[in-house]
C-alpha cells in the first residue's frame, strides 16, 4: 500500500512540475519603423545604389582605332528595373592603365565627346547611369585606340601644320626660324608662311596657337593671320581676310573680311586693345560661314580664358579661288609696316570646314 | 490551459487521496478478474490539446535587389484531439502501450517589414500586415511503459511514461508580395501580403500520462485521459529555421476495451 501511495504521489509531483514549467509567453509584436529609415544592410550585390541595369556601350566599337580625335563615347540608355523611370544622367570615365584620366557626367544625354587624349594610345572606358547621388552599375569596359598625330598636310580644303616639328607644309617667306618643339618664329614684319589650298573653304575655322606676342611691337596694321584669293595685293584683294594685332595703336585687335557681296570691319566695340603677354599662349580662332564671321582669342591656349570674341554678319559668300592662307601676312600695297606681327611664334595651324581636332591643341 | 493543468494535477492528487482513504483497496487484487484476456487493453479518446504556441521569424528576403527585413510574430492555438491506442500488461500490473494522437489548430501572425525602395538602394519603407488562419497540425506516436493501479473492481488508473514522436506541420510566412501605389518616384508607402508556406519537421519528446478507467462490463468501459507530451520542432521557413513548439497538455474522454 505504501509503495502505491508513494508512486502516486511521485507521479503527481512530476506532473505538477511539468505543468508549471510550461510557461507560454507571447512574442512581442514587431513594430514598424519610420518610412525612409536606412539600414546597415549592404546595397545591391554589385555595390551600386541605383537599381538600373548597366548601360550597353555602343561606340566607338570595342578595340577600334579611331580615325581622328573626334571621339564620341556613346551608350544605350537604360530603364529602371522596378520603376517607370528612364531619364538619368550618365557618367563616363576614360581610363589608362586602370587609372581614371578623364570623366564627365552628362545631364541626360547618353554620349560624351572626349577631348585632349594622347595620340597612339589605347584607352578603356565605361559609363553608368546616375540620379542625384545614386549610381547604377558600370557598363562593360570597352577600349579604343587614338590615332597617330599626323604630320602636317594640305588635303583638299583642309590644312594642318604643327610647325613645332621643324618644318612646314606651306611656303616660308622672309626670315623665319623653326624652333623644334615650339613652333616657327616669324622674325620680322616681312616674315610669313603661305598655304595654297586646292579647294575653297566657304565656311570653316582658321585657328593657330601663338606665343611671344608682344603688346607693343613695331609696325602698323600688322597681321596675325590672313586669307586671300590668289596672289593679288592683299590690301585690295577681292576676298581679303585679315586678322590683325596692330602695333599702332599697340595691342589693337582688328579684322576685315571681304565677301562676294559685302565687306565687314572692326568698328567701335570690336576694335579693342588687349595687353598681350609674350610668355602666354594665345589661341586665335576665326570662324566664317553661314553669313557670319567671328574672331575669338583665348589666353592660355585652346581651352584658355576668352579675352576677345566679336563678329558680324555678312552678305554673300566668302569664296576665294584659289584659296590662299597666311600665318602673318604680306604687307601688300600698304607696305611692310602692315606685314606680320614681328617676333610671334606660331604652331598648330588648322584650317578646315571641320572643327579643330584635339590633337591640334597640344 | 491552466484549467487542464489543474485538472490533471487535481486528478492525480485526488486519486492518491482516494487510494489512501480506502483501506479495502489495499487488499483489492488487480482487476479485471485474472485471465489472459485481461492483459490487453485498447482505447479511443476524443478531446483537445490545450495551450498555445508562439513563434517569431526574422526574414531577409531579397526584394528589389536588396535584403528586406521582415519580422513575424505568430501565435497558434492547439485544437481538437483524437487519440487511439492499446497496451499490454506483460508482468502483473506493469506493461507497455502505444498510442497515436492527432491534433490541429490555427493561428495569426503580425508582420512588420522594411521594404527596399524600387529605385534607390538603402532607402527602406515601413509596411505592416497580418496573416490569419495559419494552420498547425501534429501527429504524435506515444510509446510508454505503463503501470495499472486498481481502485476497486470497476475502476483503475493507468500511469504511462515514455518517448513521443512528433510529426509537426506549420504554416509560416516565407516572404511578402509588395504592391506599390505607383511606379514613379517617390513611390509612397507600399502594401504587403504574406506569402505562406507549409513547413514540416519531426521531433522526439517525452510523454507522461494518467488514464482513469471505469469498466461498465468486463470488456467495455469508459475513461478519461490526461497526458502531457512535449518537444520542439525546427521548421524551415524558406531559408532559416524557426522553432515551433510541439505537444502540450492533452485531455481526452472515450471508450475502453479489455481483452
Amino acid at each position: 500500500m505504501n509503495k502505491k501511495a508513494y508512486l502516486i504521489a511521485a507521479c503527481g509531483l512530476l506532473a505538477t512540475v511539468l505543468a508549471c514549467s510550461d510557461k507560454s509567453s507571447s512574442p512581442a509584436a514587431p513594430t514598424p519603423v519610420t518610412n525612409g529609415a536606412t539600414s546597415n544592410a549592404p546595397a545591391t550585390a554589385d555595390g551600386s545604389t541605383l537599381k538600373v541595369p548597366p548601360p550597353t556601350p555602343v561606340s566607338p566599337a570595342n578595340g577600334a582605332t579611331a580615325e581622328d580625335f573626334n571621339i564620341v563615347l556613346k551608350v544605350n540608355p537604360v530603364t529602371a528595373k522596378y520603376a517607370d523611370v528612364s531619364t538619368f544622367a550618365y557618367k563616363f570615365q576614360v581610363l589608362l592603365n586602370n587609372q581614371v584620366v578623364k570623366e564627365f557626367r552628362t545631364s541626360t544625354t547618353t554620349q560624351w565627346a572626349v577631348t585632349d587624349l594622347e595620340s597612339n594610345t589605347t584607352y578603356s572606358w565605361h559609363a553608368r547611369a546616375e540620379s542625384g547621388t545614386f549610381f547604377g552599375p558600370w557598363s562593360d569596359a570597352w577600349t579604343f585606340k587614338t590615332p597617330e598625330i599626323p604630320e602636317g598636310y594640305i588635303n583638299g580644303g583642309e590644312l594642318y601644320d604643327p610647325l613645332y616639328n621643324g618644318k612646314t607644309v606651306g611656303s616660308p617667306v622672309g626670315p623665319v626660324t623653326f624652333i623644334p618643339g615650339v613652333g616657327v618664329k616669324l622674325e620680322t614684319l616681312s616674315s610669313y608662311i603661305e598655304y595654297r589650298l586646292p579647294q575653297t573653304v566657304v565656311g570653316g575655322e582658321f585657328s593657330i596657337l601663338v606665343t611671344n606676342m608682344i603688346f607693343n611691337t613695331e609696325g602698323n596694321k600688322t597681321k596675325v593671320m590672313a586669307m586671300t584669293e590668289g596672289d593679288s595685293d592683299i590690301t585690295t584683294n577681292d576676298r581679303r581676310f585679315t586678322i590683325e594685332k596692330r602695333g599702332n595703336p599697340a595691342g589693337t585687335v582688328a579684322w576685315r573680311i571681304r565677301t562676294s557681296n559685302d565687306q565687314i570691319d572692326t568698328q567701335g566695340a570690336e576694335r579693342v586693345v588687349r595687353h598681350f603677354d609674350p610668355s602666354h599662349t594665345y589661341f586665335w580662332k576665326a570662324v566664317w560661314g553661314g553669313n557670319r564671321f567671328n574672331l575669338q582669342i583665348k589666353d592660355g591656349g585652346a581651352n584658355g580664358t576668352q579675352i576677345y570674341s566679336f563678329g558680324k554678319g555678312y552678305n554673300g559668300v566668302y569664296d576665294p579661288n584659289p584659296h590662299v592662307a597666311y600665318i602673318g601676312g604680306p604687307g601688300g600695297r600698304a607696305g611692310a609696316q602692315s606685314g606680320t606681327v614681328p617676333g610671334i611664334i606660331v604652331r598648330q595651324v588648322w584650317l578646315s570646314s571641320r572643327p579643330r581636332p584635339s590633337f591640334a591643341n597640344k | 490551459m491552466n484549467f487542464l493543468r489543474s485538472w490533471f494535477v487535481s486528478g492525480v492528487v485526488l486519486t492518491a487521496l482516494g487510494t489512501q482513504a480506502a483501506p479495502a483497496f489495499a487488499q483489492t487484487p488487480a482487476i479485471p478478474p485474472p485471465g489472459p484476456e485481461s492483459k490487453i487493453s485498447a482505447w479511443l479518446n476524443f478531446g483537445a490539446q490545450a495551450g498555445s504556441g508562439d513563434l517569431s521569424q526574422h526574414l531577409t528576403p531579397t526584394i528589389y535587389d536588396e535584403p528586406a527585413t521582415i519580422d513575424v510574430a505568430q501565435t497558434y492555438e492547439s485544437g481538437p484531439l483524437v487519440d487511439v491506442g492499446g497496451g499490454y500488461l506483460f508482468h502483473g500490473n506493469f506493461g507497455a502501450g502505444l498510442s497515436y494522437s492527432h491534433t490541429s489548430g490555427d493561428g495569426n501572425a503580425t508582420i512588420a517589414a522594411q521594404i527596399p525602395n524600387p529605385l534607390f538602394a538603402d532607402q527602406f519603407r515601413a509596411a505592416a500586415a497580418n496573416a490569419n488562419g495559419l494552420k498547425h497540425t501534429e501527429d504524435q506516436v506515444h510509446i510508454f511503459a505503463m503501470y495499472r493501479l486498481a481502485i476497486n473492481p470497476k475502476m483503475d488508473v493507468t500511469f504511462g511514461l515514455g518517448p513521443t514522436f512528433f510529426w509537426v506541420n506549420q504554416e509560416l510566412v516565407s516572404t511578402v508580395n509588395v504592391t506599390e501605389p505607383t511606379r514613379v518616384p517617390p513611390f509612397g508607402s507600399p502594401t504587403i501580403d504574406a506569402v505562406v508556406i507549409k513547413g514540416k519537421d519531426t521531433a522526439v519528446g517525452v510523454n507522461i500520462s494518467g488514464d482513469f478507467t471505469y469498466m461498465i462490463s468486463n470488456r467495455f468501459g469508459a475513461g478519461v485521459l490526461l497526458r502531457y507530451a512535449k518537444s520542439t520542432a525546427n521548421i524551415d521557413d524558406g531559408g532559416t529555421s524557426t522553432e515551433v513548439r510541439a505537444g502540450g497538455f492533452q485531455f481526452g474522454i472515450g471508450a475502453r476495451m479489455r481483452f
